[in-house]
């Protein structure tokens, strides 16, 4: 199983797709799961994978999104000596963009280009200690006048710009190095548990959907959820592991290889309680280790999935990882596995009675 | 056989040396220069070949750093992150979420540089500029103990990690560490295509170490050669980039060598500079004043060497060096190779004498 996850993390990270361009990572969960599911699509883009449990379609519906899109940037404007100027597409820290490869997706093929920082050498004192915003950086791609990046590279203003950084795994065989992380493991999880349902009975109807447009504002899972309609969502996302130095325990994020998070609150929803317990007490009854967390600054799908129709019990179920929103992020395969489980086990014990109690 | 220079450089921009460790980027120059002359070291660890005439002839030092900048671990934390001293000049802000390699007696260790994610930061956190003592590296151990095991002790060199690459014109290449490999790629070039030639003079081509620590091992290579003129080989600031005025620019890429007339470590000999622009214009080879205001390299201590050396500085021009992504255009580095050759071959005897008359 675990390097069979592996593979699917890594060809599912090293596709490019920022918000609005996640064709690229749709086309991938098509391929894995063409024989597992029927594929039906909202209108801007979601991809959702219908399989029927035993129950045929009496059972309850239950919603897993994970979103395809990663953040990123985008081509804003080409200067006369052929930089490119761009705009961030989610959540950027100023200080982890500064001379990163990026690659920009052109009508003419990809294109590799490095984020200019200028040398400390010439660098004024107060440059020195004051932080380089976003809209002073730009990206060399080697052009030497708009002219040539546009004509003969193929760069067009609109044209996505990702993170260059290849999976790698770490000295301890467990842990691994890769961009989108974010939420591409949610992507791995919707695939790994459609394919595992095969082999599973169960009460209801399981709706994989891959997402579009998490990063800026859950507006994918808005759509997708309109049209799969859920009873209930399990959100298959990342979550923050802070288990670094300077990290005080009271922040209560997550750590690498304790479990799957189990969110008690974020910045976009409140889970449903009785979803939330029921998660714990079935982790426990399995011996699935957990972790409870708290993500105050930040959402997720299930915060428009749960506002869905007259509303939708939900529960943000996270894989923790290191370093998310920036080129690189880590994280530990027996999370992963351990999510999976979790999510499986609960996905057998939520028959029509226990989601029609989550609500009453 | 002459090498590919695109080649020579990947090997050594890819070969790991900061400043103290150079010993991977040592192995690399020897590999090309050792068929070249008689090789020999000073007791920093610089590497000197040593191509003589006869006893009377000028002595020329062609010096190029081989050091990189990098990072040394200082500290295993309880729970298994390295805390860094920095190796030579980094800005800060180029540092969070990058990759680096710790180069430990068990063999390499990936990690990366943590940074905090934007969800857990407050605004004031966001704008305030993050410090090298603020920074940790993960290298994915659990515990101290894990880390040791890894082969990670403190002293460890840490070295960016950063694959070398043409760009889209292929005649721009990215990487690490062109500063100064790309000086020391010049160096060997320039004793290949002298070992057909018939220069006036005897040649020591030094590979410097410690540069970025405070210019070492050009004094102690220096004072070993004695030489009568030198000539040094640095990587210097293209700035041609978005948000440079006009005045500030130091130099731009693709438009030739640089012959450096000013920088913060040497004013160069004038009848030598005035050599080096008439021979770049005779032979027709593009070049580029250099005049900047800051900045040193090993000439200023090669300059000042014993009872003082005429010097110069001939530097490939390079974007965005001291970061993981420097990048050099090949036709300035060809530039540089000719202009440093056709130099050496009109440095006989007399004209050197007349340099300090």
């Amino acid at each position: 199983m675990s390097k069979e996850s592996i593979l699917l993390l890594k060809e599912l990270t090293e596709a490019c797709g920022i918000s609005g361009y996640e064709r690229e990572v749709s086309a991938l969960m098509e391929k894995h799961l063409k024989n597992f599911a029927t594929l039906t699509r909202d209108r801007i883009g979601s991809v959702i994978f219908e399989k029927q449990g035993t129950k045929g379609d009496k059972g309850p519906r239950i919603m897993i999104p994970g979103h395809m899109d990663e953040i990123g940037f985008m081509v804003r404007h080409i200067t006369e000596d052929g930089f490119i100027k761009f705009l961030p597409i989610g959540g950027w820290y100023d200080q982890v963009i500064l001379s990163q490869r990026v690659k920009i997706k052109t009508g003419k093929g990809d294109i590799i280009g490095v984020v200019g920082s200028k040398p400390p050498h010439i660098m004024t004192q107060e440059e020195r200690s004051k932080v380089l915003e976003k809209k002073d950086m730009f990206i060399d791609i080697g052009a030497s006048s708009k002219k040539e990046a546009e004509e003969e590279f193929g760069v067009m203003p609109g044209d996505p710009i990702i993170p260059d950084c290849p999976f790698t795994p770490m000295k301890n065989k467990k842990l691994f190095m890769a961009k989108a992380l974010d939420n591409r493991v949610g992507c791995g999880l919707v695939i790994d548990v459609i394919k595992s349902l095969k082999n599973i009975k169960h009460p209801n109807t399981v709706y994989g959907v891959g997402t579009v447009q998490e990063e800026i504002g859950g507006r994918g899972a808005r759509t997708s959820s309109f049209s799969v309609n859920p009873d209930v969502c399990l959100v298959a996302e990342v979550g923050i592991a802070n288990d670094v130095p300077g990290t005080t325990s009271e922040q209560l994020t997550g750590k690498l290889g304790k479990g799957p998070g189990i969110s008690i609150l974020d910045h976009s929803m409140i889970p449903n309680i009785k979803l939330r317990d029921l998660a714990l007490a079935t982790a426990k009854k399995h011996k699935i280790p957990t972790q409870l967390f708290a993500m105050p600054g930040g959402g997720t799908d299930g915060g428009a999935v749960h506002l869905n129709a007259r509303g939708v019990p939900g529960l943000y179920i996270a894989v923790p990882t290191r370093y998310i929103h920036t080129h690189v992020g880590i994280i530990n395969i027996d999370d992963y596995e351990n999510t999976l489980k979790l999510m499986l086990e609960l996905i057998k014990v939520l028959d029509s009675k226990t989601v029609k109690g989550l609500t009453e | 056989m002459k090498s590919s220079s695109v080649e020579l450089l990947k090997k050594l921009s890819e070969a790991d040396g900061p400043s103290g460790y150079e010993k991977e980027a040592r192995a690399v120059v020897f590999e090309y220069l050792k068929n070249l002359g008689a090789i020999s070291s000073d007791r920093l660890g610089s590497l000197i070949c040593k191509k003589a005439k006869t006893e009377t002839a000028p002595v020329v030092m062609l010096a190029a750093h081989m050091d990189e900048i990098g990072f040394m671990v200082k500290y295993i934390t309880e729970d298994g992150f390295v805390r860094f001293l920095p190796l030579g000049g980094w800005f800060s802000q180029v540092l969070p979420a990058k990759r680096v390699k710790v180069k430990t007696a068990k063999g390499d260790v990936i990690g990366i540089i943590g940074s905090k994610p934007p969800h857990l930061m407050t605004i004031e956190e966001a704008k305030k500029l993050l410090r090298p003592e603020d920074l940790f590296i993960d290298i994915g151990a659990s515990s101290k103990k894990e880390a040791e095991k890894f082969g990670v002790k403190v002293g460890d060199p840490i070295v960016p990690v950063a694959e070398f690459m043409p760009l889209k014109n292929k005649k721009l290449l990215l990487g690490k560490a062109f500063d100064n490999r790309a000086g020391c790629a010049v160096m060997i070039k320039v004793m290949e295509e002298l070992k057909t030639q018939e220069n006036p003079n005897s040649i020591y081509a030094v590979a410097s170490a410690q540069e970025e620590v405070g210019l070492r091992g050009g004094r102690t290579s220096t004072f070993m050669i004695a030489p009568d003129v030198a000539i040094i080989l640095e990587c210097r600031i293209a700035n041609d980039f978005p948000g440079t005025e006009k005045p500030e620019l130091y130099s731009c890429l693709g438009k030739g060598a640089l012959i450096t007339f000013h920088d913060a470590g040497m004013i160069p000999n004038l009848k030598l500079r005035n050599l080096a622009v008439k021979t770049a214009r005779e032979e027709n080879i593009p070049y580029q004043a250099y005049v900047a205001g800051t900045g040193s390299t090993d000439a200023n201590v090669v300059h000042q060497s014993r009872s003082g050396v005429p010097a110069i500085v001939i530097g490939v021009p390079t974007r965005y060096f001291h970061s993981h992504a420097a990048v050099i255009n090949l036709d300035d580095f060809e530039a540089a190779v000719r202009l440093v050759t056709a130099l050496i071959l009109r440095l006989d005897g007399k004209t050197v004498a007349g340099f300090h008359q």
